[in-house]
């Protein structure tokens, strides 16, 4: 497998907090990887090094051979990165298809408009381009985010918990939506929360404790793996005492 | 009509030229920019045209050119370190820039004439080459509005961080608009500095820049029709409160106070013909806030 990103050794303090502690992963090309862990684990800390949000204190980020650490979001958004938040970030007072226009039009402007409906059709928004984009429901906020994200063509999309708030039909149709983008030749990282999505659709999970990566592999060899179940739920120790 | 004219002409200028004035304003403020550098970069725009009439002899027409450049370099040197920090350092640093136009013009003498300013200025600004500046830059900022480029300044207005995370580079949008908002206040200084015989120091000091924003809050954010009738409203509302000078300021912000309370998108919130002409986009009230604090001091 080559990896599309190469993580290594990343580190992240802030005020002394260690969120990142020296985090390798990598992310192969056309595959959905989870990010998994308890919270304050340090996830969303690896998505914002990793889409230039957050500078990390030493270590490196490689996107197709290219040193991404330390550079700014605009720069990395155009190299072919592309992110949602996790919670939600929407142009305020644009329509739907304004929001994912302007995304387009990074691109360059000619076929801008063309691109944008592309987009709206992959996520299942293009019948509701005119109205507000602050009127739609949750679910369909997330979806337009995404559909944001893909109007920038990228070549990998960064999910921040793309599922919270969901409701269980959402998900499935959400977990179907990724399978659609991988097969659309995109490779997708993400970190989320739900086990049943991130194991029903991922090719390969990290899971983070601490700032450290605990296990790395395939879904079901990272769900049986001893450390990443304690840290889930505790040695059966600290149960007893 | 020619009779009334003659007798208004000093407000209808005002009128315009701070319709200029505001719609600068107007520009940082919708990249959630707060800029307290209108009164100086104004400042820098009418002693450079005014410096180059009196000493060079330089035609009029060419003195705004130079008052625009010479103001836009200015914002460029300003902008460049100060608009990467926090919203909150560049409106002071912005505070600070002014201030110090205005102390350099009141102790430079040989240059600026000091206290006693500059006197004996050919009157060249016409109410029609003012009402002809606010036209063509009224429909050039509709147009961008309108353009690539409007979107790019839309959208970071409605989220900079989504917006640094489509590509959108958020310090150089800034950084530009920066220096086309000084660029504007230096036409508009060159425009001032000959509609009198005179300039002082007194002049472009703070109270322009605040102006200024009160003329785009006021108006309202949501179009560049807003600061224009902002502008047009602040600007004859004290002279017809003349008729009573002590009360005028204490009605003045008496208005403003009113204003914001209950027209919190500005006058162009009202339900008015004008409505239409508008962007589809108009100013949301959080935005606003920023704003607010000022217009109501």
């Amino acid at each position: 497998m080559t990896a599309l990103l190469e993580i290594s050794h990343v580190a992240k303090r802030f005020n002394g907090v260690v969120a990142l502690d020296g985090v390798s992963a990598r992310v192969g090309r056309a595959t959905i990887t989870a990010v998994i862990g308890p919270n304050g684990s340090g996830k969303t800390s690896l998505l914002n090094v990793v889409t230039g949000f957050y500078e990390a204190d030493r270590g490196s980020v490689r996107f197709n051979g290219t040193e991404i650490a330390g550079r700014p979001p605009h720069w990395i958004a155009r190299l072919g990165l592309a992110r949602t938040f996790q919670h939600i970030r929407l142009f305020e007072g644009f329509s739907v298809f304004d929001n994912v226009h302007v995304a387009a039009e990074r691109r360059g402007t000619s076929h801008a408009r063309r691109r944008a409906e592309q987009a709206l059709e992959v996520v299942g928004l293009a019948a509701v381009g005119r109205q507000q984009a602050d009127a739609l429901p949750y679910g369909h906020k997330r979806r337009l985010e995404i559909a944001r994200a893909l109007a920038t063509e990228p070549e990998i999309l960064i999910l921040d918990e793309p599922a919270a708030g969901m409701n269980a039909t959402e998900k499935i149709e959400l977990g179907e939506l990724l399978f659609t983008i991988r097969d659309l030749g995109k490779t997708i990282l993400l970190v989320e929360h739900d086990m049943d999505l991130v194991m029903g659709i991922s090719d390969y999970v990290i899971a983070l404790n601490f700032g450290c990566t605990l296990a790395a592999g395939a879904p079901a060899a990272v769900r049986q793996d001893p450390q990443v179940i304690e840290a889930y739920l505790g040695r059966p120790e600290a149960a007893d005492a | 009509m020619s009779e009334w004219l003659a007798s208004y002409e000093n407000v209808v200028a005002l009128v315009l030229l701070n319709g200029i004035l505001g719609i600068a304003a107007y520009l940082m403020l919708i990249v959630n920019r707060f800029s307290l550098a209108t009164g100086g970069l104004m400042a820098i725009g009418a002693y450079v045209s005014v410096l180059a009439t009196m000493n060079f002899g330089v035609p009029f027409a060419l003195t705004l050119v130079l008052g625009g450049v010479t103001a836009a370099v200015m914002a460029l040197l300003l902008g460049a370190p100060v608009l990467r920090i926090e919203g909150d350092y560049f409106a002071l640093a912005t505070l600070a820039f002014t201030e110090i136009v205005r102390i350099i013009a009141l102790n430079w003498e040989s240059v600026t004439g000091g206290a006693l300013g500059i006197v004996g200025i050919p009157t060249e600004t016409q109410i029609w080459q003012l009402a002809l500046a606010l036209a063509a830059l009224t429909a050039a900022v509709f147009a961008v509005h309108r353009s690539a480029a409007g979107r790019v300044l839309a959208a970071i207005r409605g989220d900079e961080m989504a917006a640094a995370a489509i590509g959108i580079d958020v310090a150089r949008a800034r950084l530009l608009t920066f220096v086309a908002s000084g660029a504007i206040c230096g036409v508009a200084g060159a425009f001032a500095g000959h509609l009198n015989f005179f300039i002082g120091p007194s002049d472009f000091g703070m109270i322009r820049s605040i102006d200024a924003i009160v003329y785009a809050v006021f108006g309202g954010l949501g179009g560049v029709l807003g600061p224009v009738v902002g502008a047009l409203v602040y600007t004859v509302l004290p002279e017809m409160l003349r008729f009573s000078a002590q009360a005028r300021e204490i009605l003045l912000s008496l208005v403003i106070i009113l204003a914001v309370l209950f027209m919190p998108r500005g006058l162009i919130s009202l339900n008015l013909p004008l409505r239409r002409w508008l962007p589809r986009r108009r100013g949301q009230r959080g935005k606003l806030a920023a704003g607010q604090g000022v217009a109501a001091e």
